[in-house]
């Protein structure tokens, strides 16, 4: 992904924020059951893992969307992964069944994917057949979505 | 200090458990194979509101499954399904959006109508790919962190498994 991307969409939510880089080592959190309890369905901002995330960190916010989250403190916002458990406990909890009290981990991302690694890989001819995609409903908006929820 | 780790990697589980595992629930089975080709399957609301909630057998995609293979019975777990036919039982691996689905499906907040896919295995991970792992010894860096997924079905290899 481009920095320039990142940040932009991090600038919606915290348009204070001037700087967007990757974490680089992993986020343990623990997530309560008041955690669970407190949060909001399907707000990137407010949900039971950016509560626990953002009361772990101390942070000024902290953003969750299915696969990435973003850890903002002051001008500077810090990228993870989302891993499998967590976006397994997102779609439960966006379509109000709760999410587990656990630990759970924010990953780092693997050197391919980090912010400024993008490498042009040719001219993406379209052949063969199309990949079809299963888009999950019922949850939060997508971040590049032009549909955003308050911070 | 080094431990040894007698435990078998969770995806490279001889066919021999695989086969137990399913003749927990279909006893008739008497062979496990791996799918060659991934497979559909249209869940659609109707099957959403007459499955059973964490049950392997008569969940959403289980009874969308049976109905789109003429099958005798399917099993779905979280990361594994088999679809039975006679005395075979094929394996499939379920991806992540159909595992979202499970999740929240088992936590009574419904399976999304749409059109999921089951598919084979990868290659590393298929019956009979024999991967030698070294000695077993943990040294180095501490055990990795893995969280366990609750409020959902049992686990198919689990003791707390239901009859079926």
């Amino acid at each position: 992904m481009k920095i320039d991307r990142a940040l932009i969409i991090v600038k919606r939510y915290f348009p204070q924020v001037e700087k967007v880089e990757d974490g680089e080592s992993p986020l343990n959190i623990e997530v309560t059951a008041n955690d669970s309890n407190s949060a909001a369905v399907r707000s990137h901002a407010s949900c039971a893992m950016a509560v626990a995330s953002k009361r772990k960190t101390k942070a000024d916010g902290v953003i969750i969307s299915l696969s990435v989250a973003y850890v903002i403190k002051g001008k500077k916002a810090i990228r993870y992964r989302v891993p499998n458990s967590v976006q397994r406990e997102i779609v439960s909890f966006d379509r109000e069944a709760g999410f587990a009290p656990g630990d759970y981990t924010l990953k780092t991302f693997p050197q391919s994917l980090r912010l400024g690694s993008h490498k042009p890989k040719g001219p993406h001819k379209v052949a063969g057949r199309k990949i079809k995609f299963h888009y999950t409903t019922g949850i939060r908006t997508d971040l590049n979505s032009s549909e955003t929820d308050a911070a | 200090m080094s431990t040894k780790v007698n435990r078998i990697p969770q995806n490279h589980k001889p066919k021999s458990i695989a086969l137990a595992n399913v003749r927990k629930y279909f006893p008739k089975v008497e062979r496990v194979e791996d799918s060659d080709k991934p497979l559909q399957v249209e869940v659609t609301k109707a099957v959403s509101n007459s499955a059973a909630v964490r049950n392997k057998e008569g969940c959403a995609m289980a009874v969308a499954c049976k109905r789109k293979m003429h099958a005798d019975g399917v099993l779905i777990a979280r990361s594994v399904a088999y679809i039975i036919k006679g005395n075979t039982a094929t394996r499939y691996a379920v991806p992540m959006s159909a595992q979202k689905e499970i999740v929240s499906f088992d936590r009574e907040a419904g399976f999304a109508p749409g059109t999921y896919q089951l598919v084979p295995e990868s290659p590393a991970n298929r019956f009979g790919e024999k991967r030698e792992f070294g000695p077993g010894k943990l040294t180095g860096k501490p055990v990795r962190f893995q969280h366990k997924t609750t409020g959902i079905r049992t686990a198919l290899g689990s003791d707390v498994e239901i009859e079926p």
